[in-house]
């Protein structure tokens, strides 16, 4: 089952994901079409600023499981996927009550209009981790635009394998023996992040 | 959010008035820079590129995703290019004023307007000699002819050289020659940037760096310096005078009526106009006390540096300055007036005048400026905001006392300050009295405290004997501090006191808007010239702790490539290069003598110049301290 | 192994569709007091206005989907533990391996008459269907509703959008035990702003419901009379435990249960609105009568029926109300330090103790109040985020950056 990994050292905030996402989420899955379509596609990640200034974190849905979010739904118009182990919403059957916002420890879950709704009101809506595309043999939208590897697509496992071979590395680094490829951020782009942590601090005085 | 505002803005009004807005869900500038974050990282490193429509294009900075635009441009191409850009708009902003300007004087000079008249005939006399004009048996109005119909050519094709580039150091000059960045006209340097940063053109981010480096240049010897000299032949060469700043300087019980933007020439007017003893009468007949008008930002420099008009505030003020619920009218000319000016007036009775063809605001009532209409604009303009009085609301909150400040320190006045030659100032640097001496400039940046920057460097410097001159955003925020009176000379360190003291200067001397940098330039040239030595030989630094705008990055890169190590509190969109990077910060040593800093911390960044002014005092064979020793903070 | 469930509620469906989930043997047999298959109370309001069957969460097919045996309408009148039996009403007996308890509660008002005829309630289907036939007919173009708590405020906006002339008993304030009296002030505006008429103070303080056959009036302490031709209860919530009177189940205001959720009797079982848990939080007993604590509840039960010793966290004290035209929510308790931020409409209220949150109030906005949740659940010190919890943008972007430190 694969899953979208974050590393969100390398989000630089660029916001891609959400406007793939929204698209992506369009009756005419086409940007320029989209941005005139009613109701206005919304996308289901949501890149938020950090702590500081050239921070960002992208934040979407984990399809957790067990899923708080499913359990506390009175209508049952959450469910997971069994095939593909994705938590999806059946806006039809949703009444609004907010219960999932509020027991949803990510806060990935918004209340908007959807064009598949046929419904006059808003309805909780949030990431379907792409299911039509991943049927499709494709990756998540925002996974595809992401151009920075802030966001993989993957098995848990593998990615995990291959998290776990960075911090190998960066422990060989601590214990001096330095690994020649080991892929640190440029300096000048660390910089550009360190900027921000220091004007914050400064700004906080 | 902490409600007390203090992580907005080290200023007490502006604290009081943010808190106001907070309070009326009036949205500002530090609401909007929260509603952007977090602001798009490709952008902010200056790697995305929108120049054509193969894109637009972005490049990843760390090395996985795509390297090169669709052109095959890389990162330090698409840098280069944005900055170049950035620069050239910048120093357009700067040159089209100067032209402005300048076209005022040729009409002056025509007779085309007789709302202005040939202030400094003296200055009209050294620019003629400057420009190949002889002055000789000529009436001001006809050499001022002449002189603006030769400086026109500064903006046209027929030099190799600026007229006013003959004002730097001979080794200067030369290096400039010899990197073949000599700027030419003002709107050869700017087009050829576009051109250059074209697809397909200029494609070695070095030779692209080198222009953009020359287009500055043909800003600051240029387009600025242009701005800068005309404008002390028409309204008057500034000297030392007596002023107020803060938002205090509104009047409850008056017609109060702020002058915004750049260009002075339409608020030259209004000055006038508003002394017109009919619109006084109009004005107490509506039951004020009188016309009181304040400046804001440059407009507000240009005036306070000449006339000694009362300074509101600088760039972030300007949305606050009207939840006063007392400005009966915002006179906008150009730069820096943030669109939504408009929509705070709209929760006021406060009118929004915009002046100028090429600046105008959707919501705003427009009187185009007309130079040979112009005290009858001025009138109909002070007429307005008088019968708007009436409309003010019940609420008016004026947060603070005026703070005193002095102003009007041009070269001519700071080199009459000193007794008629700059000896004393070389002396007094020459002796370890003065370390050197700084230039604080630039503008507000909502991501930096509100002149909190500006004034934490100024005061470490004073402190350090060194000697501190602000044009801009910078002058008005350490004006309200109070850094900016004789009696500041306390503030200071030891030497510095004493030779504040004794000319009855204060440590920190306001030398005019933004435009004015290039009498830093002078001044900068003068004392090379003095010590027959090239400028970035000298213990000078300059520093724009809160910039923002691409002006900002265009006086920058002047003042760098004239020598002039500067420190920078905000990051330019260059950090997806490390090549440019290196080059900007680095590089440009073996270059052009100097290069650039990047330091948001202000305690910081004193240090930083602490050190480059030592390690220039040991160059120069002065008694130094060794630059290493002194204590970086934590 | 036999189980049998009285109640066909959330927590009743949860035990039920956890224990087929991972057992496919295990014999279950549900009894529901209604004629319909199971349904989601907080659903019902959507049902009425809209139409929309998706009160029946679990669908019409539930029964045979998870191969339970599904006993509509019927009534359990005793409890004999010793014999592992329970009574119908009727006289049949029904023997049970093991027994859940789920027979919820229902609304109430704690003055005379209460148990008049012509009192309507809204806890269950049935009791809804018959308020709503009274509507539909015509009989009804008035309502009174003793009481503002989440449901009797729900009751007056539906009834308000059918068109009945609506008036509202306030005593104290708008759902005062779940609400600071600031955020009750404002939806105490949003009600009457939807046409709905408030009476408050001496003016709501209802002793009686008066009447002679049927109860046509609330009597106030003043002596005024206040007529309705619809009456509803909603001053409170009463777990349904008169069944249990003699079986030596221990009750107080619910059924009294453990960590576990088992009764004082071997075997016995309670969850959902009918069992006395513990505050998750303070660890204080009560009946916080919520569905996600009816499914929690749920779940806890059918792990310890398949042998899986699994103890409960704790109810959750929350509610959200959906009605109003903003969204509303309110979490935990309104104690300690009170951070507060207005916009416009909007009002957000964090109530902190020793730099954790222990509750909050939102209105109009509710975004980050999972992780408000989740960071009062874990009780984590967000003393060096104070000054960003109020952030317009506060969210997973500051607090993993700062957890991660």
């Amino acid at each position: 089952m694969k899953t979208v990994f974050v590393n969100p050292e390398r989000c630089v905030g660029c916001m891609q994901c959400q406007v793939a996402c929204a698209v992506e989420h369009s009756q005419s899955k086409n940007l320029y079409q989209a941005v005139f379509e009613v109701p206005k596609p919304r996308p289901r990640i949501y890149v938020a600023p950090g702590l500081y200034l050239n921070t960002s974190f992208p934040n979407k849905c984990r399809h957790c499981d067990p899923a708080p979010c499913m359990e506390v739904c009175p209508t049952g118009a959450i469910t997971r996927n069994a095939d593909l182990d994705i938590v999806v919403i059946d806006g039809n059957k949703c009444i609004t009550c907010a219960m999932c916002a509020m027991v949803c420890p990510f806060d990935v879950i918004r209340y908007y209009e959807s064009a598949t709704v046929k419904l006059d009101k808003t309805v909780a809506v949030k990431c379907d981790h792409c299911i039509d595309r991943q049927r499709q043999g494709k990756v998540p939208a925002c996974v595809e635009v992401c151009k920075v590897n802030a966001l993989v697509f993957g098995d848990p496992n593998e990615i995990a394998k291959s998290a776990a071979g960075r911090l190998a590395k960066l422990v060989s680094v601590a214990t001096g023996a330095i690994h020649p490829e080991l892929p640190r951020l440029p300096a000048t782009f660390e910089a550009w992040r360190k900027w921000g942590e220091e004007s914050g601090k400064v700004n906080e005085r | 959010m902490s409600d007390t505002f203090e992580h907005l803005s080290s200023a007490k009004d502006a604290q009081k008035m943010i808190r106001y807005a907070h309070e009326e869900h009036i949205e500002t500038v530090w609401d909007r820079l929260a509603a952007q974050e977090p602001q798009c990282g490709y952008c902010a490193l200056g790697l995305s590129c929108r120049n054509c429509a193969m894109g637009p294009c972005r490049v990843d900075p760390f090395g996985d995703g795509p390297q090169r635009g669709v052109c095959g441009a890389d990162a330090d191409v698409i840098v280069a290019r944005n900055l170049a850009r950035s620069i050239a708009a910048g120093a357009s902003a700067h040159s089209d004023h100067g032209r402005d300007i300048l076209e005022t004087l040729y009409q002056t000079a025509t007779g085309e307007t007789s709302a202005y008249k040939i202030t400094d005939v003296d200055k009209l006399k050294r620019l003629a000699a400057e420009f190949g004009v002889e002055a000789e048996g000529k009436e001001p109005a006809e050499l001022a002819r002449e002189v603006a119909w030769e400086m026109m050519e500064e903006f046209g094709m027929r030099k190799e050289e600026l007229t006013f580039a003959a004002r730097a150091p001979k080794p200067r000059r030369e290096l400039w020659e010899k990197l073949g960045i000599m700027p030419r006209g003002i709107d050869r340097e700017n087009v050829e940037v576009l051109h250059r940063t074209h697809m397909g053109v200029d494609n070695d981010y070095v030779n692209i760096l080198l222009h953009a480096v020359r287009t500055s240049l043909s800003d600051g010897w240029g387009g600025s310096m242009v701005a800068t000299e005309v404008s002390d032949v028409l309204f008057g060469t500034p000297a030392p005078i007596n002023s107020k700043a803060n938002l205090g300087v509104l009047k409850a019980d008056h017609v109060n009526i702020a002058l915004h933007g750049h260009n002075p020439m339409l608020s030259d007017v209004m000055v006038r106009a508003a002394q017109d003893p009919a619109l006084q009468d109009l004005a107490r007949s509506k039951g004020a006390a009188g016309i009181n008008l304040v400046g804001l930002c440059c407009t507000g420099n240009e005036l306070q540096m000449r006339i000694g008009l009362p300074m509101a505030g600088n760039h972030l003020i300007q949305e606050l300055v009207i939840m006063t619920g007392a400005l009966e009218a915002m006179l906008v000319d150009y730069q820096c007036i943030m669109p939504s000016v408009v929509d705070v007036a709209k929760c006021f009775h406060t009118e929004i005048i915009s002046t100028f063809d090429k600046a105008r605001f959707t919501g705003a009532t427009h009187i185009p400026f007309d130079p040979k209409r112009g005290i009858e604009i001025g009138q109909q303009i002070v007429r307005r905001a008088i019968e708007n009085f009436p409309n003010r609301g019940p609420r008016v909150v004026i947060p603070d006392e005026p703070v005193d400040m002095m102003a009007g320190f041009s070269v001519e006045a700071i080199v009459g300050a000193l007794g008629g030659t700059p000896k004393p100032l070389v002396d007094a640097i020459a002796a370890g009295h003065i370390r050197g001496a700084v230039g604080v400039v630039g503008c507000n940046n909502p991501k930096i405290k509100h002149d909190y920057g500006h004034t934490t460097l100024t005061r470490r410097l004073i402190e350090n004997d060194i000697l501190v001159v602000v044009t801009g955003c910078a002058a008005v925020a350490d004006g309200k501090a109070g850094l900016m009176t004789p009696a500041a000379a306390e503030m200071a360190g030891p030497g510095l006191k004493a030779v504040c003291q004794a000319l009855g200067i204060p440590p920190v001397l306001h030398m005019g808007s933004c435009v004015d940098n290039t009498r830093i330039l002078v001044l900068a040239a003068a004392l090379a010239d003095y010590l027959g030595v090239d400028i970035s030989a000298l213990p000078l630094a300059g520093a724009a702790p809160e910039w923002y705008s691409e002006k900002a990055v265009s006086i920058g890169t002047y003042v760098v490539a004239s020598g002039i190590y500067t420190v920078l509190g905000v990051q330019p969109a260059i950090f997806g290069s490390p090549n440019v990077v290196n080059l900007l910060a680095g590089g440009l040593n073996d270059v052009v003598g100097a290069a650039f800093a990047v330091e948001p911390d202000p305690e910081k960044a004193a240090v930083l110049i602490r050190r480059h002014i030592e390690g220039k005092r040991k160059g120069l064979g002065l008694p130094f301290v060794e630059p290493d020793t002194i204590v970086m903070p934590e | 192994m036999k189980i049998l469930i009285v109640g066909a509620g959330p927590a009743g469906v949860t035990v039920a569709e956890t224990l087929r989930q991972h057992d496919d043997r295990v014999e279950i047999t549900m009894l529901s007091g209604e004629p319909t298959p199971p349904y989601s109370p907080p659903a019902m309001l959507e049902y009425f206005t809209t139409g929309r069957e998706v009160h029946l969460w679990r669908g019409r097919d539930f029964a045979e989907r998870l191969g339970i045996t599904y006993r509509a309408g019927t009534t359990v009148v005793a409890v004999e533990p010793a014999q592992h039996t329970v009574r119908l009403e009727g006289g049949e007996t029904l023997g049970y391996d093991r027994l859940v308890l789920a027979t919820g509660g229902r609304l109430y008002t704690p003055i005379a008459g209460e148990e008049k005829p012509g009192i309507y309630n809204f806890k269950s289907l049935t009791a809804a269907e018959e308020l709503l036939g009274r509507v539909r007919s015509g009989a009804a173009r008035s309502a009174l509703i003793v009481g503002a708590g989440f449901i009797g405020v729900e009751i007056a906006l539906l009834l308000a959008d059918l068109g009945l002339e609506v008036t509202q008993l306030v005593r104290s304030r708008v759902m005062r035990s779940m609400l600071d009296p600031e955020t009750s002030q404002i939806v105490l505006g949003m009600i009457e702003a939807r046409g709905v008429r408030v009476l408050q103070d001496d003016a709501a303080d209802a002793v009686a419901f008066v009447g002679d056959a049927r109860a046509e009036a609330v009597q106030m302490r003043s002596g005024d009379v206040v007529s309705a031709d619809l009456l509803v209860a909603a001053t409170g919530l009463k777990p349904n435990v008169a069944y249990l009177h003699g079986s030596g189940i221990e009750t107080k205001w619910g059924v009294l249960v453990d960590d576990h959720l088992r009764t004082n009797v071997a075997d016995v079982y309670a969850a959902g609105d009918v069992a006395e848990t513990f505050d998750r939080f303070t660890g204080e007993r009560y009946v916080h009568a919520i569905f996600p604590n009816a499914v929690a509840q749920g779940r806890i039960v059918a792990y310890n029926l398949l042998g899986w010793d699994t103890a409960y966290e704790g109810a959750d004290n929350m509610n959200s109300l959906k009605h109003l035209g903003l969204p509303l929510m309110a979490v935990g308790r309104m104690t300690g330090e009170e951070l507060r931020v207005q916009r416009g409409a909007e009002l957000r209220k964090l109530y902190l103790e020793d730099n954790r949150i222990v509750g909050f109030r939102l209105v109009g906005d509710v975004s980050a109040a999972g992780i408000f949740r989740s960071l009062m659940n874990r009780r984590a010190d967000v003393g060096p985020l104070r000054h960003r919890l109020l952030d317009p943008k506060f969210g997973m972007g500051t607090v993993i950056p700062y957890t991660a430190q």
